[in-house]
């Protein structure tokens, strides 16, 4: 890596470089950062990661940070940091699509959140935010969320106090009347409203110009009410039965999770982050935990018995999300059996999850510094016997399902994804590894003693939607052989780190990424030195694959089979909105 | 000819299952074969001991009134209010301040229990807490510390303190 800084330097001398373990960050003047950024591309780091802006109003600037990816065997550990502190004022950067095209959305997510303009961007439109949202851009940090809204609520009477110490209890709790106080406009008020709707330029609005070329082309909406498409809309362009263009209209579960993580302690973070993807609760607070242990420096307190509890509640994870998703696979693809069947043995894992964490989907057991609690007794060999079970149940599904003609109609050949797109655009997880590319975090980068466990990554050629579902499908064998090992090599010992005191972060940053079941996840935090993290950055494995996934993979293909290649991308419209 | 038979292969494993036993629970008469112990945290040694996150328990004569389960919670969901209950009165608590929990809110996640220096607060196996009125999922300190029928604690109770009256 010291030949990348080298050359880097060499373009930019005033460039400031810095290398920490795995990570490389080159913090460059902006106008080198695309000479700099095609350094970095023909180094051999190929794909886009994330996009972040922090603000910084002490400085009056805005620090714009591109995480850089390689899928390579010499690099796939390492992650390059290429970025530029912008002014405040004019937050104006060159755009970076042409070097990495799967920068497209990374980047129109940062315009909205932070008002920074890519310039030469394809298309820089609002993505997550409502449409009709005229305030400041929201992660900047004279954004409040506790004042914003406060005056409108009190407009409306809905003033509901937290409850004071003192007050008897009943006094706390809002009743039904409060609410009825919110105005409620009359029938003859709503009918005036419905044809006064004022000419907002929406964004739904524009992408159905965007995807109608010519004539010949119709523009349609799948979704938001479609059962397939989940939290979000494609519009579709089609030319009679063929989808010719596509734009995803996502952010309609968007939560602001972002901005939530700033206001929250380390630890309160935990319940509400698993909260976008609770059939993967663990893959999600994963990487959270470790980028928030490298913050409190503890990173290397962890014992080891908590390292292989928290392998093994995220390969319980996996398999639930697997599952779940197999099942709806089922209803998509027209075999109701498939997906009576994956609920139910469902159940099996579900079971000896609780066992541990004590909750049946949302378990918030990864917790900085540890696991929260240790196995109970006889937990182990519960666990032995459930992965036999579930296992006999998995080679069931290949006769009925897999080998299924009917299954294979369906998907094979159907949502053809190249190898070279699939690295040029980020795809991750099983998506990626069902396009021939070989790349999983647990290996590539293993962390919690990932690199002690003797598996396998399923990787097929095909890059369809069959091939897909085929990865998804191996993973859970190779997850309960995870499982099976690990139950085996733990020991007894301690389980969570304890803290002593306030509990503060050291000022500084960290990039932490994990294979979460839909694929590679990353958390970027910077702390100042408080209690509670300055700036989160949630890149999740949906928002990479669904939107520069579909946008490739659907033209050309009948709207029939939308929903199968929709499905089989593992897509979950909270995992991408946040 | 070969697609017919792959197909009839499919049937007849899905066929198979008319002799299995049922996979699922007839849930209100048949135990659900949850966990009974209860969640609760061991403060000095840091870790907490596997159970059911349910509903809370509460015990009242180990509580100080400290409010550090409320502050946890605050940034949560804000769930735990903290009341006076005059009429009961311990000698560590002085005034008479203990921990409500809304269960409109709370979403189990047992952080509260973690944040208790006291080991006073628990989580019980009790999951049937819906109801058609939301006031009563508030749960008022002395309807926290009654125990529920199902689970039992997996931690040592201690001695039991005295009531102090008046
Ligand atoms: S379990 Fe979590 S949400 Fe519920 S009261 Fe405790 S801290 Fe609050
Ligand atoms: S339950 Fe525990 S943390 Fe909460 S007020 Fe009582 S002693 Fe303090």
């Amino acid at each position: 890596m010291k030949d990348l800084i080298d050359e880097a330097l060499k373009v930019a001398p005033e460039t400031k470089c810095s290398i920490q373990g795995n990570r490389v960050k080159i913090l460059a003047p902006v106008e080198s950062v695309i000479k700099i950024g095609e350094l970095v591309k023909r180094y051999g780091f190929d794909h886009i990661e994330s996009v972040c802006g922090t603000d910084y109003p002490a400085d009056n600037t805005i620090e714009v940070l591109y995480f850089v990816g390689s899928v390579r065997e010499e690099l796939k550990s390492k992650v390059v940091i290429l970025g530029s502190r912008i002014p405040r004022g004019e937050p104006i950067f060159p755009t970076l699509t042409n070097i990495w095209p799967g920068a497209y959305f990374h980047e129109r997510e940062e315009y909205e959140m932070l008002g920074i303009r890519f310039e030469g961007h394809p298309q820089l439109a609002r993505l997550l935010l409502p449409d009709d949202w005229d305030d400041i851009p929201p992660l900047r940090k004279d954004f409040h969320v506790k004042k914003w809204g406060a005056a409108e609520r009190e407009d409306a009477g809905l003033k509901i106090e937290r409850a004071v110490l003192h007050h008897p209890p009943p006094e706390c709790i809002p009743s039904a009347d409060d609410f009825k106080k919110v105005r409620n406009p009359s029938f003859l008020e709503r009918f005036q409203q419905a044809f006064d709707v004022p000419e907002y330029d929406t964004l739904g609005r524009q992408l159905f110009d965007w995807v109608q070329k010519d004539e010949r082309t119709i523009a349609i909406s799948f979704g938001i009410q479609h059962p397939g498409s989940g939290h979000m809309r494609l519009v579709l362009g089609v030319d009679g039965d063929t989808v010719t263009e596509v734009e995803p209209d996502i952010g309609y579960v968007h939560r602001g999770k972002e901005k939530m993580c700033e206001y929250k302690n380390y630890f309160q973070n935990i319940p509400q982050l698993e909260r976008p993807t609770i059939h993967d609760s663990t893959g999600m607070i994963f990487p959270y935990v470790l980028a928030a242990e490298e913050i409190l420096d503890i990173a290397d307190k962890v014992p080891e018995r908590a390292k292989y509890l928290r392998i093994i509640m995220a390969e319980f994870n996996r398999i639930l999300n697997h599952t779940y998703w197999l099942g709806i696979m089922g209803i998509f693809t027209g075999h109701s059996t498939m997906f009576m069947w994956a609920m139910g043995d469902r159940e099996i894992i579900i079971d000896a999850a609780q066992r541990l964490g004590g909750a049946r989907v949302t378990f918030a057991y990864l917790v900085p510094g540890g696991v929260r609690n240790d196995a109970p007794e006889g937990w182990e060999d519960y666990v032995l016997k459930a992965c036999d079970k579930f296992e006999k149940r998995l080679d069931r599904y290949r006769e009925i399902y897999f080998e299924n003609p009917l299954f294979l109609d369906r998907t094979v050949g159907v949502g053809v994804l190249s190898r070279q797109d699939a690295i040029d655009l980020g795809i991750v997880g099983p998506a990626l590894r069902a396009s021939g590319v070989y790349s999983d975090t647990r290996k590539d980068e293993p962390y919690s003693l990932y690199d002690t466990i003797d598996f396998d990554v399923p990787v097929m050629m095909d890059g369809d939607s069959y091939a897909r579902c085929m990865v998804s499908y191996m993973e859970m064998y190779q997850s309960l052989r995870i499982i099976r090992q690990a139950v085996k090599m733990m020991k007894p010992g301690p389980v969570r780190y304890h803290f002593r005191g306030r509990v503060r972060g050291k000022v500084g940053e960290a990039y932490a990424r994990t294979e979460a079941a839909r694929g590679s996840i990353s958390f970027y935090i910077v702390s100042d030195g408080k209690e509670k993290p300055y700036r989160v950055k949630i890149n999740t494995p949906s928002f990479r694959n669904l939107l520069a996934g579909v946008k490739k993979i659907l033209p050309g293909h009948r709207i029939a089979d939308v929903p199968v290649i929709h499905w089989s991308l593992n897509y979950w419209a909270v995992d991408a909105d946040r | 000819m070969v697609e017919a038979l792959k197909i009839i292969k499919a049937m007849q494993s899905g066929l198979r299952h008319l002799f299995y036993s049922r996979v699922t629970r007839r849930y209100p008469e048949v135990d659900s074969g949850l966990p009974e112990g209860y969640y609760s945290f061991d403060p000095k040694k840091g870790v907490a001991t596997a159970g059911w996150k349910g509903r809370h328990y509460l015990e009242m004569d180990k509580c100080t009134g400290c409010q550090l389960c409320s502050f946890m919670c605050d940034e949560i969901s804000n769930a735990i209010i903290m009341v006076e209950v005059p009429e009961v009165r311990f000698e560590q608590n002085k005034k008479s301040l203990f921990p409500s929990v809304d269960y409109g809110r709370c979403v189990f996640c047992g952080l509260c229990v973690d944040a208790c220096p006291f080991e006073c607060l628990h989580m019980t196996p009790e999951i049937r807490l819906a109801d058609y009125d939301r006031k009563k999922l508030y749960y008022s300190p002395l309807e926290l510390s009654i125990q529920p029928a199902v689970g039992k604690p997996s931690y040592v109770v201690g001695k039991r303190k005295e009531r102090v009256e008046g």
